[in-house]
């Protein structure tokens, strides 16, 4: 083959990568760091403390194989039910699956503050477990409306 | 002196060195193995201790508002889907060894002559149902009542040293053992360290909590 031809198919093989780069519609899911940190900043919490991953794991119930990437810190005092719990899972199944852990996880908090610590209801209340694509994140924050407007920015 | 059962069960565990209820001060920390088929069963102290990851490979068993009461009337554990009280689930863990960290809930609205025989009866449960378990009941930690008054205007820190001599008694009494961990809290005026405290008073913060897990490593019964 002449260099000529070598370099104008090289040529269309960059087009060809350029062209299925432009056809992916899909944005890349933030890192789950980056999610909990952006929420974090966005308002103040209690002192929160990290949850390494194993410990996340075993607390809420999920399973390792499950989870591409997490992050979660906590009120470690319980004086607040306040968290922050960002799980990319690995496929749609194991979405469904760290969805409904999260979901018992806040649900079982509303009925252990509803006689524990009452004023602390309206976080668990309007708390939610959002998702984009496989990511998965519950905020149990003083201000919902301030969780919803970041992740809203981070997801575009 | 509260009304309890005046002959109760008594646990089988066998530390002839160390009759209970008081436990050997180590001079070197056990390691964390030692904490392999250990569970502790607690209130949102003992929740806030999990999360705290102070001591990672203890079992936690928690629930936020948890009692002896609680405990012995509830199921309030989830195994398998369905709810179960705490020696079903105790039961499928095989515990070695079992921390409880109960009483606080209730000591507001109760005198402690009417909490002690709740937690009697739950020690009598636990040692019937697990008689070769190292059973360690933990003392009830101190607060700050200027911090908890408002809230809890009843729970002091004399009702707290009160109910903790009972818990020498009932744990003797059932050869079970006494861990004080209200000593490493407390301040020179019997409240919890302010350095300790969450800001309510009376929950914890991570670094109260890393003294529970450091004291819980050199307090401990070694064959």
């Amino acid at each position: 083959m002449t260099r000529p031809r070598i370099l104008h198919l090289a040529a269309l093989c960059l087009c060809l990568v350029l062209l299925a780069g432009c056809g992916d519609k899909t944005t890349p899911l933030p890192k789950a760091d980056d999610v909990l940190a952006a929420v974090r900043a966005a308002q103040p919490f209690a002192d929160m403390t990290d949850l390494p991953d194993k410990q996340l794991n075993s607390y809420l119930a999920l399973e390792p194989e499950w989870c591409a990437d997490e992050a979660a810190v906590f009120d470690v005092s319980r004086y607040t039910p306040e968290a922050i719990i960002v799980v990319t899972a690995k496929d749609n199944a194991s979405r469904d699956k760290v969805k409904q852990a999260l979901q018992e996880y806040r649900d079982n908090l509303l009925e252990e503050y509803r006689t524990y610590l009452p004023e602390q209801l309206p976080k668990l209340q309007q708390a939610k477990v959002r998702e984009k694509g496989l990511q998965l994140v519950l905020v149990i924050a003083p201000d919902d409306a301030v969780t919803e407007q970041t992740l809203n920015t981070l997801w575009k | 002196m509260a009304e309890d059962d005046p002959f109760p069960k008594v646990s089988q565990v066998s530390f002839p060195d160390y009759p209970a209820p008081f436990v050997p001060i180590l001079t070197e920390p056990v390691p964390a193995e030692y904490f392999y088929d250990a569970v502790l069963v607690g209130d949102s102290l003992a929740e806030g201790f999990r999360l705290s990851n102070a001591l990672p490979d203890i079992t936690v068993l928690a629930k936020i508002g948890q009692s002896a009461g609680g405990i012995m009337t509830t199921r309030s554990y989830k195994l398998d889907g369905k709810k179960v009280k705490l020696e079903e689930y105790l039961h499928s863990l095989n515990p070695g060894k079992i921390y409880l960290w109960v009483g606080s809930n209730g000591i507001d609205q109760f005198k402690v002559s009417h909490i002690v025989p709740q937690y009697a009866k739950m020690l009598d449960m636990l040692v019937t149902e697990f008689p070769d378990t190292v059973i360690y009941c933990m003392s009830l930690a101190p607060i700050i009542e200027s911090r908890a008054r408002k809230q809890y205007p009843n729970y002091t820190n004399k009702k707290i040293v009160e109910f903790n001599k009972e818990l020498v008694r009932l744990a003797g009494e059932r050869n079970c053992y006494y861990l004080g961990v209200h000593e490493v809290l407390v301040d020179e005026k019997g409240a919890l360290k302010s350095a300790f405290s969450a800001g309510d008073g009376i929950h914890m913060k991570q670094e109260g909590y890393q003294q529970v897990a450091e004291y819980l490593m050199r307090n401990a019964l070694t064959k």
